[in-house]
């Protein structure tokens, strides 16, 4: 139970962060794709796509030190 | 007549044994003396009216001892006590009993274990293994020890990537081994059941076989069971966590029959294991070539137009983008599957390993190229990128198999000692030979060995003579003489003649069987420098990930227009661009090899010391011993033989050396006095016929008299001859001679008329020379310690050419005596065989012991010489070096691949300067190169082989 909640709150934290880089990412790109043909709607997409699952990936691994150096 | 038994405190050995008893005995009015070394105890018979009891204490104390009062605890370190110390726990509870009852405000001397003791854990620990599967680099070591090192009641987790085992000490009361086989398995990887073997007794036929399997098979933790109605044996692999050996013991005992347990070292399973990784490897590897060739021909073809005309047909259909997804697809799925499953159990325990790093990768790859496949993603995703994923997956595979191949190799010792235990013993039952398995072979059994035959286990030569081959336990080439009486080992080889002996080790209590365990333990240790290098490893995996996230932002929104890479490499999608770019770089900074370099290189070390007799307590050990700039000699057992060698025989007055040294033994003959037995062993080593004396008379503290031939024959000191009338002026100059060199002078007379001189002294062993020469050659300082007075022990020192002498130093104060060095700033190593030694040993930073010593001497050591030899102590210094040297060289290659290799995959000197499927092949080739290379030190030759 304790290992469930305690993922359930790394993967929350996890989850917010690759969405803040996630709706950077898209943000940026929807300015780019105004300035240049290059950029696609698919550019755009997939490019958030993998940001999200890096980012969350990367939250996984730094979160549960961080979450519990602030508990303990 | 009174009789009283003293308990005496400060006796280490038998020279103290020895002076406690002269002492007592040249005391007037002390009429016997038995002193009992192991006891600490005197019995003595005395005159009450001559001499009180008081005074006896009083000549103890002025030889340097004490008597110690009822109450008192003797703080000597009893081998039980030092065993719990060195291995810092309680494996056992009786152990942790046996220290808990030590008062902790007791009187701290020298002889006090020395501060180990405070590291050790309060309360009672207990220490297990647990071999896990699955692990592939230094970020999985990491996972697992930092999620056991959580559980409650956790005091040190320490995982060994090489040996694939987890080293637990725990709190039994808070947490025991289910819940770290739970913990290891949550986060992915696998945990290896142990193994045990039991005799069946009472099986009849087929069905008897069934009913134990399935008998056995029924019960919660048992994961294998194999019955042999033949052998009668039993083998049963089952979880330690969930069940115990008496568990399925009872087990057995309830279906109907009789089981015991056969302990002995199980040399098929870890070959087995080991075979099992590298077959599976070896299948990925062949499948993942063969799917993936055709699909990155596929790719790269379409691209290259001679080809396409050369073979259009086969082109057209390894071009096919369904082809290719459905081979892709298979790559994935089979050889491609441990990365993702690997990744994802990890992931959901917040793990990294590289197994997340090769998933993101090859994912990344597989899902873009599959979504163009099937989805209209427009201009820029017509080229798709199967052969990139499968390429990657194929190298990976390809370095993952060459790994498990080096890894096998590096436990090469192990197997070979292993390899070494004879399989059948023939034994002496009903005076009749039967040849039974070496487990059936008990203490006691009397063991008949031929010509050629490996001895089946440890004992002592009972009948008969011949030589010993004990090189693959010691190094040492020439065989060994063993007569009656003389200890023999188990897995040696009977060169000439047959004889029979006494078992008395077997099983798992052999010296190999220890040996084998020892090193075992030691290739589990860990290095300090292998710790940084880990937690290095460990974050390195979340840098690279941000690294990748950094370059695709930096290669998306500024590097693709920046270097027009539309134009000039022909990728038209900015995401395309940027995922090629991060896809190397996920892939070519994987830290395996980060991981792999100090624990190959701890195994080979600590192996290739093994086979040379030369054992290493683990890679603190290894990491310490190449920074030793002292060492410290005990005298007595180590540089010396440790008992008197008759040296000199001078006569007088023209008779012959031979009648001097008759006479002598005349008087010695029948002595228990190591002075005397040592001149006894010299003449019959001269081949002198010893006739029989009479009137034997002992003159304490003064020598011998005896009647032979109706003569007086005297031998002893100079006293002796001045009190019965002569005078011994004119041999002074002679015995003075000896005495400068460290040589006990005896003069002998008869009828009142001195005919010679005669000298015994400890000598030195054959090598110490050559091994202070050595030493000093490499720059080490060398000391000798010793209770000998200063005279005698310069007089060693001479010989050997030791630098530094410390004499006169009590047994107790060796310890304080090492410390008075390290103070200075020096790195000491201690070498020492006897008890005494144990604190010292203890204290130095190094402690070496040698194999003949006590066995509290080498379980307080870090060093353990098998061959009395100590130009292995050279050798153990020198593999250290070599060692470190290997291991220093594993990690610059390692950090040197990916600190080249990162700048260059996130373009830093342009765009695909590298290709992600060579960025694959890079990390695959410098974990096997850093394996390779920490190899190379099975080729290095110890210093006693060399002056072979």
């Amino acid at each position: 139970m304790i290992m469930a909640v305690r993922f359930a709150r790394t993967l929350g934290f996890s989850g917010m962060t690759a969405l803040a880089v996630g709706v950077l990412f898209y943000v940026l790109s929807v300015g780019k794709s105004a300035a240049s043909a290059a950029y696609t709607m698919n550019d755009m997409y997939m490019g958030t796509v993998f940001v999200f699952v890096l980012a969350l990936i990367i939250g996984l691994a730094v979160w549960p030190g961080v979450l519990e150096k602030k508990s303990g | 007549m009174d009789d009283v038994i003293i308990k005496i405190k400060g006796m280490t050995c038998q020279h103290c044994q020895k002076r406690v008893h002269d002492t007592i005995a040249a005391l007037d009015g002390v009429t016997t003396v038995r002193v009992d070394l192991e006891a600490g105890k005197a019995t003595i018979s005395y005159d009450s009216s001559k001499i009180d009891f008081e005074q006896v204490k009083q000549a103890v104390s002025d030889a340097g001892y004490k008597v110690v009062e009822k109450e008192e605890v003797c703080p000597m370190p009893t081998p039980n006590g030092v065993k719990l110390i060195t291995e810092g726990m309680a494996s056992m509870p009786v152990e942790a009993e046996v220290i808990d009852e030590v008062p902790p405000a007791g009187p701290k001397t020298a002889q006090s274990p020395p501060s180990k003791t405070a590291l050790s854990p309060p309360s009672r620990t207990e220490k297990t293994a647990i071999g896990v599967t699955g692990m592939t680099c230094a970020s999985c070591v990491q996972n697992i020890e930092k999620d056991l090192s959580k559980l409650p009641g956790v005091i040190k987790a320490v995982v060994n990537l090489t040996t694939e085992k987890a080293s637990v000490e725990y709190d039994p009361v808070q947490v025991g081994p289910e819940q770290f086989t739970k913990t290891i398995t949550d986060l992915g990887y696998g945990v290896v059941g142990e193994s045990v073997t039991l005799h069946i007794i009472g099986m009849t036929c087929a069905s008897c076989v069934q009913n134990i399997e399935r008998g056995l098979g029924k019960l919660n933790g048992v994961l294998k069971v194999s019955v042999n109605l033949t052998t009668e044996k039993g083998t049963v692999e089952y979880d330690p966590g969930r069940i115990t050996v008496q568990d399925i013991i009872k087990a057995v005992t309830d279906i109907g029959y009789g089981a015991e347990e056969i302990k002995g070292v199980d040399v098929d399973r870890e070959r087995e294991a080991r075979g099992k990784e590298i077959l599976s490897q070896k299948r990925n590897l062949i499948l993942a070539f063969i799917l993936a060739v055709p699909v990155s021909i596929g790719e790269m073809g379409q691209n290259i137009a001679p080809l396409v005309n050369a073979v259009p047909g086969i082109m057209g259909f390894l071009g096919n983008d369904y082809f290719q997804f459905i081979f892709a697809t298979l790559v994935m799925l089979l050889p491609g599957r441990q990365f993702f499953s690997g990744a994802y159990k990890g992931l959901k325990h917040g793990a990294t390993d590289m197994n997340l790093l090769i998933a993101t990768g090859t994912g990344s790859a597989y899902l873009i190229s599959t979504a163009s496949v099937f989805l209209n993603l427009g201009a820029g995703f017509e080229h798709k990128y199967f052969g990139t994923a499968v390429m990657l997956i194929a190298f990976i595979v390809l370095g993952r198999y060459l790994e498990a191949n080096s890894r096998g190799k590096t436990s090469d010792a192990i197997k070979k000692l292993m390899g070494l235990q004879a399989r059948t013993a023939r034994i002496l039952v009903d005076k009749t030979e039967r040849e039974v398995s070496i487990e059936d072979v008990k203490s006691g059994d009397i063991v008949v060995v031929r010509p050629g035959e490996k001895l089946p286990v440890d004992g002592i030569v009972v009948e008969g003579r011949s030589a010993l081959d004990e090189s693959m336990l010691t190094g040492e080439s020439i065989p060994v003489e063993k007569n009656a009486g003389d200890e023999v080992i188990g897995a040696t080889i009977n060169k000439t003649g047959s004889f029979t002996y006494r078992a008395t080790r077997v099983g798992a209590d052999t010296a190999l069987a220890q040996i084998i365990k020892l090193v075992e333990d030691a290739q589990t240790s860990k290095a300090p420098i292998q710790r940084i290098a880990d937690i290095v490893a460990g974050h390195f995996i979340v840098t690279v990930m941000s690294i990748a996230l950094v370059a695709f932002f930096y290669w998306y929104f500024i590097g693709f227009e920046r270097l027009d890479i539309e134009t000039n490499y022909g990728i038209a999608s900015p995401f395309l661009a940027a995922l090629l770019i991060a896809i190397t770089v996920l892939v070519i900074a994987c830290p395996c090899a980060v991981g792999l370099a100090t624990p190959i290189a701890v195994m080979v070390g600590t192996g290739k010391g093994a086979e040379n007799g030369i054992l290493i307590k683990g890679g603190e050990a290894l990491e310490t011993a190449q920074n030793l700039d002292t060492i410290v000699f005990d005298k007595t057992g180590t540089l010396t033989r440790g008992e008197p060698q008759l040296t000199d025989v001078v006569p007088v007055g023209g008779v012959s050396e031979d009648t001097v040294l008759m006479l002598a033994v005349i008087a010695e003959k029948g002595s228990e006095h190591p002075l005397g037995e040592a001149i006894v062993k010299g003449a019959a080593a001269r081949g002198i016929d010893i006739p029989n004396g009479q009137d034997f008379n002992a003159i304490a503290g003064h020598g011998v008299q005896v009647t032979y031939e109706g003569s007086r024959v005297l031998l002893g000191t100079r006293k002796l001859m001045t009190d019965n009338g002569m005078d011994p002026a004119p041999l002074n100059n002679i015995m003075e001679a000896m005495e400068n060199d460290g040589k006990t002078a005896m003069l002998i007379a008869k009828d009142n008329e001195i005919m010679g001189v005669i000298a015994v002294a400890d000598t030195l062993k054959e090598h110490s020379a050559q091994a202070v020469k050595y030493l000093q050659e490499m720059g080490i300082t060398t000391v000798m310690i010793t209770g000998d007075n200063r005279r005698t022990a310069e007089a060693i020192a001479r010989q050997v050419g030791i630098d530094q002498v410390l004499a006169e130093v009590l047994p107790r104060d060796k310890a304080a005596e090492v410390k008075k060095l390290q103070a200075k700033g020096q790195k000491v190593a201690m070498v020492g065989d006897g008890i005494n030694d144990a604190p010292a040993l203890m204290q130095a930073d190094i402690g070496i012991a040698l194999g003949s010593g006590t066995d509290v001497a080498m379980e307080s050591a870090q060093i353990v010489l098998i061959k009395d030899d100590l130009r292995d102590v050279v050798s153990g210094i020198e593999l250290s070096k070599r060692t470190m040297s290997k291991i220093r060289q594993g990690l610059f290659w390692a950090f040197a691949y990916n600190t080249a290799g990162i700048p260059i995959a996130v373009g830093l000197f342009g765009p695909y300067v590298i290709a992600p499927a060579l960025a694959a092949l890079f990390m695959a080739m410098s974990s096997v190169s850093v394996t390779t290379n920490a190899l190379l030190l099975k080729r290095f030759k110890l210093k006693r082989q060399e002056a072979v």
